[in-house]
């Protein structure tokens, strides 16, 4: 969403600990420094959100850098996640 | 023909009138935005800071052993944030969002906190002494469950300024103790900066 496309994703894994699902998401900044703001989508066993919308965190990446994000899931029904990027001013 | 000419100007100039006039009234718009999104207006403490804390705070809790270790889902109350700031920080909205965050996981419950004791006082006071109510159909009084463990912090700033800069440093602190032992059962901090330039 936005202007992201200097943004490139380069890992995503995810396991559970203490019951609930722990994300984390590699990215990597390609061209200049770019202000950033994500967040995690959690799904539960049908394919449904198990949440309300996450509030927008933002994130600044320089050139170059590559910086890991780490989500928690907020309940223990959550089995799988999707992390989303988008440009804030 | 001038009658047409002076006519066809006129119903021109009335039609450029009323386009001015309406641009004109259109005046300042209201829109909806979204509630979710990262808000930059200055470098004071804002809705995306209050909702950045609240979110790490109630993840990095719902891992911790007191609470993913318990059988039961353990009580748990609020206490008292501290503002350390120099800023007007309203600390009981950040405590009051953490504990909607543990409700909704079902994780956590929640004892009613000293802020909120009058109101409760004030219900089982109804219902036991005004003899208005059915004796089996009340909630009896000497029977609250206290809770095990509580919830307290602080949020402290650094703010440095110079002419062209304003950079906001903020740490928020939050402490999981055993309302028996005394002992310290979890604690996490949460750090954000913000820096606004002129």
């Amino acid at each position: 969403m936005g202007d992201t496309d200097s943004i490139q994703i380069t890992d995503m894994r995810s396991l559970m600990r203490n019951g609930v699902l722990t994300a984390q998401v590699t990215i990597q900044n390609d061209s200049t420094s770019n202000l950033v703001s994500y967040r995690f989508k959690w799904i539960g066993k049908n394919g449904m959100a198990v949440t309300d919308e996450e509030a927008w965190k933002p994130v600044t990446i320089a050139k170059g850098q590559s910086t890991v994000i780490m989500g928690i899931a907020p309940t223990p029904d959550a089995t799988d996640f999707r992390f989303e990027l988008n440009q804030y001013k | 023909m001038i009658m047409k000419i002076h006519t066809k100007t006129i119903y021109l100039s009335a039609f450029a009138m009323s386009v001015l006039l309406l641009t004109a009234c259109s005046g300042p718009q209201v829109r909806y935005g979204d509630a979710k999104a990262v808000e930059t207006v200055n470098a004071n403490y804002g809705s995306t800071d209050l909702q950045m804390i609240a979110e790490a705070m109630t993840r990095s809790l719902l891992q911790s052993k007191a609470i993913s270790g318990s059988k039961d889902a353990p009580i748990v109350t609020l206490a008292d944030v501290k503002n350390k700031t120099s800023e007007y920080i309203d600390t009981r909205v950040i405590t009051d969002k953490i504990r909607t965050q543990l409700m909704k996981s079902g994780q956590v419950r929640f004892a009613v906190s000293i802020t909120e004791m009058q109101n409760q006082t004030d219900e089982l006071k109804r219902q036991n002494q005004s003899g208005l109510y059915k004796n089996s159909a009340i909630a009896k009084t000497g029977n609250m469950q206290g809770a095990q463990y509580r919830i307290e912090g602080s949020i402290a700033s650094i703010v440095k300024n110079t002419k062209d800069v304003k950079d906001v440093y903020y740490v928020f602190n939050l402490n999981l103790i055993n309302n028996e032992s005394g002992l310290l059962e979890w604690a996490d901090e949460k750090e954000i900066r913000k820096t606004a330039t002129r």
